[in-house]
């Protein structure tokens, strides 16, 4: 007899009538079973601290002083826009909050963040600024101005909470740069904390809870970027039969997963089951992100990929790292072809009975890089890639699809210990960096990052070791000679106002260096090139002493000299009176040397305090340059600059080309 | 309508979450005795189905103490784990084919008792025989009075998706059962 579905239909509605009836529950069981909850309820205990919450404590923390922070930066972006021009701009970089320049520092960090159109970059500035504010804040210890910690304080605090924030979006859209940043960051903050910690001995009372507050800070964005490394590190994943399962972790095929608040279970696995685990790594422990039960029995085997950084032998002897997952490779792994550290593979691998894996293959994926690569721009070389504590050097670094520029921002992981004082980009691959190392610098390697608009490159290392001469004296001061070897012009006329480019050998010129000419002659500013490098802007007076006299650069107790300066009067016509770089237009002479005003249009491919990037010359920006309009990267301009004897341009007027 | 009300059981599991023992006592309570009924149908079993929100709440505890578990929808979260504890149970326990005895004849002195206990075993086969997401609509929808939109939450699935699987869930009873009948008749 056939039947309709119609009918069926009718039938199963029925039936579902039907079947909603249940048997009645044994009491008993029912109670036993209630007794049997409400004891494992006692058993377990209260639930573990969830990431959640220690988010949520983290932004509570930072809000805190969020407000306080941002009314501080308002009111320095708006002294810095007051105070405008860009010469002032380098000469801020040292300057401690109380002192005139500081607002223009803390509005440059602003204005480098409102023009970056990236998070990343943002959040590599961020990781700069933060150094810096804890710089600040020993230097104000250093010099007992202690009523000034809050601001530092407060604009640390800021910056962390800009930065947990860009990381937190990482996190949220499951970004691979996350966990870069994290790893990043827990380093800083690690330093941070010692710092802090050691500042909190030295305050008074009254600046106590400033510094306090910062650690408060510091600890709790550590302890949330330490639990969320674990989070994010998913990286690899690992399939086998499912042997134990606790609330604690799971073992799989003898490889033991820690499970974190955010681990999650699909398919609800029990032993025996086959599984997959979506893992990280984080302090040597695997930590599951999720454990998936699989309906195929799967040999139990490691799939990881990642760039590889260590290469150990193909003998089963060291290993190989790929992230942070250790692995062996012997004659029985398949190699397809020959992975390099920092090449991106694929490895496919078993666990062996003592818990380490052996690869059984391993692709190199040349066409395929992280998503977070999709530049692959990268630092190939530093050039000298070591340094000494207590040292400033020059270093090059050469980069590979790079496109540095004056604008490139280059930093240091960890940044501790290093200050960039400047940088000079000769070409899209090749940065000079002029570079100071403190005398307290942990030693060891330091990766380096150079960041220029949205393209970060690194790779390569920096170490930093001991001096070469034995301190000890404890002074911790380098042997050597020091003495000036140039000075260009060397001479000038009286009434002339002339801008000198002074040449250090051994010397450590700084923001702080003194410079001195004798009597009559007024040194209006003074700008850093390097440490063995700095120019001046001079007035003669119309009465000065006639003759030769010598020049001194004072930095801390170094005492650099050796060079003279010749002053001619005016009236002889000796040399031809004063040159372009007259400020003051007293006379309208030659220069003996000859500096060559040249004017032409172009457009600002970058701008950095220092130096702009305009119709691919590079242009040096000074106190005195004249800078009509406002402007901004991709503006057509018109330039009028001085050529120097050294081939370089120094501004003397930029406008807009329209305006 | 106070609009400020909390949600009762928003309230309960914040309560929970917090290891309050009276809250998780309360949870057991209103809980235990659906998800009985909702495992009993399908496994058909009271030991079984007693194994089942045991384990359902064993789990539940677990997720609690991991930061984890449900975050708004109590109910959803629990049948949705009962779901799955029943998915692995019919994996590890097959169920017969339909018909139960391919030879066997339904005469009529079969008393009605004997009859509906096999319409109920059948009906429990065909469900067994759904898929995973199919069982789950077709149970919450039509054995537990559920909402689409209650499902929609229970399964994580749109509501359209929860109309798909009904839709396609109950021709495939319709067909096991058509078929069923035939081997009956």
């Amino acid at each position: 007899m056939n039947i309709n579905p119609e009918e069926a239909y009718l039938r199963l509605r029925y039936l579902f009538q039907r079947f909603r009836i249940t048997p009645q529950r044994d009491p008993e069981v029912a109670a036993r079973a209630r007794d049997q909850f409400l004891a494992r309820v006692d058993a377990l205990g209260p639930p573990r601290p969830s990431v959640v919450g220690a988010r949520s404590r983290l932004a509570k923390a930072l809000a805190a002083s969020r407000s306080l922070a941002w009314a501080v930066a308002s009111i320095l972006l708006a002294v810095a826009l007051l105070l405008g021009g860009t010469g002032v701009a380098y000469a801020s970089q040292n300057a401690l909050p109380a002192e005139p320049l500081y607002p223009v520092k803390i509005a440059i960090e602003d204005l480098q963040l409102s023009l970056s159109s990236d998070e990343a970059v943002d959040a590599y500035l961020l990781l700069q600024f933060i150094q810096r504010r804890v710089n600040e804040m020993t230097a104000l210890v250093g010099e007992e101005r202690f009523e000034y910690i809050s601001i530092p304080v407060a604009r640390y605090n800021d910056s962390l909470l800009q930065l947990a924030t860009i990381i937190i979006g990482y996190l949220d859209r499951d970004d691979p740069r996350a966990q870069e940043l994290i790893s990043l960051l827990s380093e800083a903050l690690t330093n941070h904390e010692i710092v802090l910690s050691t500042l909190l001995e030295t305050v008074p009372a009254s600046a106590s809870s400033d510094i306090e507050l910062a650690i408060h800070v510091s600890k709790e964005v550590s302890q949330s970027a330490e639990i969320a490394q674990v989070e994010t590190s998913t990286t690899a994943e690992f399939r086998g039969i499912l042997d134990s399962l606790t609330d604690q972790g799971a073992v799989v095929c003898g490889i033991a997963f820690s499970f974190t608040s955010g681990s999650d279970f699909e398919g609800s696995p029990i032993p025996g089951d086959a599984v997959k685990v979506e893992f990280g790594v984080a302090g040597g422990r695997f930590f599951a992100d999720k454990v998936e039960r699989e309906d195929e029995q799967e040999e139990c085997e490691l799939r990881v990929q990642g760039l590889l950084s260590a290469r150990g032998d193909g003998l089963g002897g060291t290993p190989w790292v790929v992230a942070g997952i250790e692995f062996l490779v012997d004659p029985t792994t398949e190699l397809r072809g020959d992975p390099q550290v920092g090449d991106f593979i694929r490895v496919r691998a078993v666990p062996l009975s003592d818990g380490r894996f052996l690869a059984a293959r391993i692709e190199t994926e040349v066409d395929e890089v992280p998503e977070n690569a999709a530049e692959i721009a990268e630092v190939k070389n530093i050039e000298p890639d070591k340094g000494q504590r207590g040292q400033t050097m020059n270093v090059e670094i050469t980069g590979e699809s790079t496109h540095f520029s004056a604008a490139s921002v280059v930093t240091f992981s960890p940044a501790e210990g290093i200050i960039v004082n400047s940088i000079i980009a000769n070409s899209p691959t090749s940065l000079i960096v002029n570079l100071s190392i403190a005398s307290t610098a942990s030693l060891g390697d330091r990766q380096v990052i150079v960041i220029t608009q949205e393209e970060v490159a690194s790779r390569e290392n920096f170490r930093i070791e001991e001096g070469d001469t034995e301190d000890t004296s404890g002074e911790g001061e380098e042997v050597g000679e020091v003495k000036l070897i140039d000075a260009d012009p060397d001479k000038g006329q009286q009434g002339q106002t002339l801008a000198i480019v002074i040449i250090g050998e051994g010397t450590h010129f700084d923001l702080n260096s003194h410079v001195s000419l004798g009597t009559g002659i007024t040194v209006n500013s003074i700008s850093i090139q390097s440490s063995t490098r700095l120019t001046i802007n001079v007035s003669i007076a119309s009465n000065a002493a006639l003759g030769d006299r010598g020049i001194t650069v004072a930095t801390g107790s170094e005492v650099a000299g050796g060079k003279e300066f010749r002053v001619e009067s005016a009236t002889t016509g000796e040399s031809g009176g004063g040159g372009v770089g007259d400020n003051g237009g007293n006379d309208g002479g030659q220069e003996p040397d000859a500096v060559e005003e040249v004017r032409f249009t172009g457009t600002v491919q970058s701008m950095s305090s220092q130096i702009w990037m305009i119709g691919g010359k590079q242009v040096v920006i000074t106190p005195q340059t004249e800078i009509k309009d406002n402007i901004n990267v991709g503006d057509l301009v018109e330039v009028r600059a001085l050529l120097q004897p050294d081939g370089s341009l120094v501004a003397a007027r930029i406008e807009l080309a329209d305006s | 309508m106070n609009s400020n009300l909390v949600d009762p059981e928003k309230a309960l599991l914040l309560r929970a979450r917090r290891w309050d023992k009276q809250a998780l006592a309360e949870i057991y309570d209103l809980f235990s005795p659906r998800l009985f009924r909702y495992s009993l149908r399908l496994l058909g079993s009271s030991p079984v189905a007693e194994e089942c929100v045991a384990d359902t709440f064993e789990r539940f505890l677990l997720a609690l103490r991991r930061g984890g578990g449900p975050q708004e929808y109590l109910q959803a979260y629990l049948y949705r784990v009962a779901h799955n504890w029943v998915t692995d149970y019919y994996r590890r326990n097959p169920l017969p084919d339909l018909p139960l005895e391919p030879n066997l004849q339904v005469n009529q002195e079969l008393d009605k008792t004997m009859v509906e206990t096999m319409q109920t075993e059948s009906l429990r086969n065909a469900l067994a025989g759904l898929t995973p997401d199919q069982r789950q609509v077709i149970v919450l929808k039509y054995l537990e009075g559920w909402a689409n939109e209650q499902i929609s939450l229970a399964i994580s699935k749109s509501i359209g998706a929860v109309k798909a699987l009904q839709h396609r869930g109950l021709l495939n009873l319709q067909k096991m059962l058509i078929k069923d009948q035939a081997a009956l008749k």
